[in-house]
């Protein structure tokens, strides 16, 4: 066997005796195996097998066509979506002096829609004609554009939003958390609704701007322990449910949400593997 | 033994030309090329699919930024490979002064900077592009033995083939790989 040949075998083995035993040989012809060492350990890194989300190609050109301009948008938009906002304080405070509610909604529906105004703007300008794209825009036109279909996006959820409350109007909920989109989802918005049952906790998800999931995906619920990563795949975590795409999901827990108060919303495909994909779009925090 | 042909290599210092004059298209390619070799090294220093996809996305853009200090004699490669280290460490400082907060200054932290990840993270970036050049019945046999930890005989029964496929497959696999990362080391620092 040429030492090329024993190199091969020695990689390729799934036996730990052959390894030793071709690491014995290899070594009498005086042969290092440290790189090949090197070599297969790398080959255990999670980071070789992963593949980037498949938008990411298109977030970097879409910054690349647009010569700054659509970092700017979201720039813009990031105080909507970045930042987990402080513990529940509007959503909890909303919820446990209803009149407030609507009025709290409405405000947020605005926001939403101004952010939903922008992701789409963003959207077409980066991921519609190249052409298009590299056309030169009077920012002043563009932030009244902006504008303008911000606000008939904001009344339409505005109007989402205050029918929904009415039909709630019967379920008297704990609490609520807003959830916070993720660079995988922006321009999505979150609010989980909770309420304490003798069995466990029942959770109302209403999810906005979420991407349409293709036919092999769907999204799932999660809730974990303080201090979680819930972006790692590996990381523990509590399924709560899974759903389809934006609108209401029913969900519940069996453990009380002070056990578990780290709240993430993942796009998950659809084969057979329980675990999170660690592909965060929404997240958040309950203060129970 | 495989290498990486020549064709491959020109083929990269084409685009080099193109991505310093300022061909948006070669952003693309580039990216289609070395993403997965950037992700792996961001992965690696970061330890985390969503930071480590920030870093690629903010080493992308950096590089365009700065297109015109690319020198092709030194090669796009090594060249990628040092913003995206770069971008990586951003990421890793701006994280952890997220968590800690403005009290705990991690900027330019000896642990981070030396760190033997760090180290070796151009040997991440050489096997991840070998990886991705591998042919996809070979890569999912390297990929289910060594990140999987399975044996060829379960390989073969996840795959449904013959136990013989997969030892032939691994043994062509792991020749390539050793060929390229040989090529690899020849045409980068």
């Amino acid at each position: 066997m040429t030492d090329d040949e024993l190199v091969f075998e020695y990689l390729s083995t799934d036996s730990d005796g052959d390894r030793a035993h071709y690491q014995h040989l290899l070594r009498e012809r005086g042969v290092d195996t440290a790189e090949l060492d090197m070599l297969n350990a790398n080959l255990t890194d999670p980071g070789m097998w992963h593949e980037p989300s498949a938008d990411l190609e298109e977030l970097i050109m879409a910054e690349v066509y647009g010569e700054g301009e659509a970092e700017t948008h979201r720039m813009e938009a990031r105080p909507l979506v970045a930042p987990t906002p402080p513990p529940t304080a509007m959503g909890v405070a909303a919820d446990r002096f209803g009149a407030d509610r609507v009025g709290v909604e409405r405000v947020a529906a605005e926001r939403v829609g101004i952010g939903v105004a922008e992701h789409i703007a963003s959207a077409s300008s980066t991921l519609g004609d190249r052409d298009q794209r590299r056309k030169t825009r009077s920012p002043g036109r563009s932030r009244a554009a902006f504008r303008w279909v911000g606000a008939v996006a904001a009344g339409l959820v505005a109007g989402i939003f205050v029918g929904r409350v009415a039909f709630d109007r019967g379920v008297s909920f704990d609490g609520s958390t807003t959830l916070a989109a993720t660079r995988l989802a922006p321009g999505a918005t979150g609010t989980l609704r909770f309420k304490a049952e003798d069995a466990g906790v029942r959770l109302q998800l209403d999810a906005t701007g979420l991407p349409e999931p293709k036919a092999d995906q769907f999204y799932a619920a999660w809730l974990a322990a303080e201090g979680t990563d819930v972006n790692r795949p590996d990381a523990p975590l509590l399924s709560i449910g899974t759903f389809s795409r934006s609108g209401q999901a029913a969900l519940w827990s069996g453990v009380t949400l002070d056990q578990a108060p780290i709240v993430s919303v993942t796009l998950e495909q659809r084969d057979g593997n329980p675990a999170s994909s660690g592909q965060v779009v929404l997240q958040g925090r309950v203060s129970a | 033994m495989p290498s990486i042909d020549d064709d491959r290599e020109r083929r990269i210092d084409a685009l080099a030309t193109r991505f310093r004059s300022g061909d948006t298209e070669a952003v693309r390619e580039l990216y289609r090329e070395m993403g997965g070799a950037a992700y792996a090294v961001a992965f690696r220093v970061l330890g985390n699919r969503v930071h480590a996809e920030d870093a690629v996305q903010q080493a992308f853009l950096s590089a365009w930024k700065s297109r015109e200090t690319l020198d092709p004699a030194r090669g796009l490669r090594f060249w990628m490979f040092s913003i995206v280290k770069r971008a990586a460490l951003d990421v890793a400082r701006h994280e952890r002064l997220r968590a800690h907060g403005p009290v705990d200054d991690t900027i330019g932290h000896p642990a981070l900077v030396e760190s033997p990840e760090l180290e070796r993270a151009d040997e991440v970036w050489k096997v991840r592009e070998a990886v991705d050049l591998l042919p996809s019945e070979e890569r999912t046999v390297v990929r289910l033995q060594h990140f999987e930890g399975l044996t060829h005989a379960q390989i073969a029964d996840r795959l449904d083939v013959a136990v013989g496929t997969v030892k032939s497959r691994s043994h062509r696999a792991h020749q390539r790989l050793a060929g390229y990362l040989r090529s690899l080391r020849e045409v980068t620092p």
